[in-house]
């Protein structure tokens, strides 16, 4: 018979697996799997609880050994380099990308994203998914045929050099995995109450919409100040 | 990557396993149809797709045949410095090969399962969680814009999507969307961005630093670097 001890790095390791799983937990129960995942992805969320809930108390059960362990050199380091990111999540509020990120991301002209709605665009709404959606495929047509029709957008507002007094960019992401992966989707917002808005703010434009070359410009009839969405990014459809 | 360092661990050539791991993140059909969904409505899709697949494949075989001759020692580094830190060791250096020992595969498979869990966990975490950092860091300081300049001469743009593609470090389910968007390049810069990116990038580069020799990951670099730009350089000459 051996006399089993505890190992100290294999107690480090059952750690780092269980606040990563208090993470994943944590962004369930709070709510927030629309901060970090895309509708399509956000079955990772449950999965990787449950996982590693497993593996750190399958972890935790296998720390005895009868091997003695090395000198705990930079163990400490290592546990913490592991467990600092799942930490720092759950510790401060969550963040959504906003204009700065606009600034440093490519606004592409035309999407990658085509909405399912984009076979009947005739009537309704239209969202910011089926504008980018219809750049995409190049049919502009659709929408110069609502021109003048009225549309509700929800996203957060922007300035470039090129928007004049009353005028801003209203933003929204489009994510498809996570938002390493965004991609914008912007209207220009016109005859807004100058200087109201600042940059970030989340707004809600109601106002008639024209494709102007490559831009839609949205006519503002009513911008109001909304909070956050619960899903601040859209998915693709 | 852990498959891959793990095959070569139970004895399968490195060549054999070097291919799969390149390969492993195009060549698959969840990649495959996503591409084909960021691409639909748009004449270049079957270009994107095939030529997606065919360069994979093709980089992937190049860097497998490049490097097969080689010896196992020379793939990998030391099996102490890949397992340093995760309470677990090679039988090799603690050479213990009895049913006591807490590592060895004749105990309970559960047992088992979860020492390769925590070990790949610990190893591959530090690392990925260093590169996503990285990538994290070069996508918020990087103005994607700079790239627009250069859209449209030859060569340049293949080089700067792939040096995108590497600082973006996005996962090959999702890349095909962002290449998409990139509609100032033509195909084979799209196409470089999306061969390139899955099988080095930066969140990667720390992966393959830790787990591969010096010697090893200047080859991969290269040949997958070579392969990608003569192979989209074509593609785009053709079309």
């Amino acid at each position: 018979m051996t006399n089993k001890a505890w190992s100290t790095a294999r107690l480090g390791v059952a750690l780092a697996l269980a606040v990563w799983a208090s993470l994943f937990w944590f962004i369930l129960l709070a709510d927030r799997t629309s901060f970090y995942f895309a509708s399509r992805t956000t079955w990772l969320a449950p999965v990787g609880a449950i996982f590693l809930t497993i593996a750190a108390i399958g972890r935790l059960a296998s720390a005895r050994t009868d091997h003695p362990d090395p000198p705990p050199s930079g163990e400490v380091k290592k546990v913490l380099l592991l467990v600092a990111p799942a930490l720092l999540i759950m510790l401060f509020p969550p963040a959504t990308l906003g204009s700065y990120a606009v600034a440093k991301r490519s606004t592409s002209i035309q999407g990658a994203y085509v909405s399912v709605t984009g076979s009947d665009l005739s009537t309704g709404d239209l969202s910011l998914v089926d504008i980018f959606g219809l750049r995409y495929t190049g049919d502009l047509g659709a929408l110069a045929a609502r021109a003048g029709s009225s549309s509700s957008f929800t996203g957060f507002v922007s300035r470039d050099p090129t928007n004049g007094a009353g005028e801003f960019m209203l933003n929204r992401f489009i994510i498809s995995c996570c938002p390493g992966d965004a991609v914008n989707v912007q209207v220009r917002v016109v005859g807004a109450p100058p200087g109201r808005f600042a940059q970030d703010d989340w707004v809600r434009v109601t106002g008639s919409i024209y494709p102007v070359g490559e831009e839609v410009i949205v006519d503002a009839a009513q911008v109001e100040q909304v909070d956050r969405p619960k899903n601040p990014y859209l998915n693709p459809s | 990557m852990p498959v891959a360092r793990r095959l070569v661990d139970r004895g399968l050539i490195p060549s054999a396993a070097v291919t799969f791991m390149l390969a492993a993140p195009i060549l698959n059909p969840i990649v495959l149809v996503s591409t084909s969904i960021a691409y639909r409505g748009r004449d270049i899709l079957w270009p994107m797709v095939l030529g997606r697949v065919s360069l994979g494949f093709i980089a992937a075989v190049v860097v497998g045949w490049v490097v097969g001759g080689r010896d196992r020692s020379l793939f990998l580094r030391s099996s102490e410095a890949v397992t340093a830190g995760t309470g677990d060791h090679q039988h090799g250096s603690c050479g213990c090969e009895t049913a006591e020992c807490s590592h060895a595969t004749s105990g309970s498979r559960w047992r088992t399962f979860f020492d390769y869990f925590a070990g790949d966990f610990a190893f591959m975490g530090r690392f990925l969680i260093f590169g996503a950092a990285v990538a994290a860091a070069l996508q918020t300081l990087l103005p994607q814009s700079v790239l627009g300049s250069v859209a449209n001469t030859p060569v340049v743009s293949l080089i700067a999507m792939m040096g995108l593609a590497f600082a973006l470090s996005l996962c090959s389910e999702s890349d095909a969307f962002v290449a998409a968007s990139f509609v100032q390049f033509g195909v084979g810069p799209q196409l470089a961005f999306l061969v390139f990116g899955p099988m080095m990038d930066a969140k990667l580069a720390f992966l393959y630093n830790a787990t591969f020799s010096k010697g090893f990951l200047r080859t991969v670099i290269s040949v997958v670097a070579v392969v990608t730009l003569v192979g989209t350089l074509w593609i785009e000459v053709l079309l």
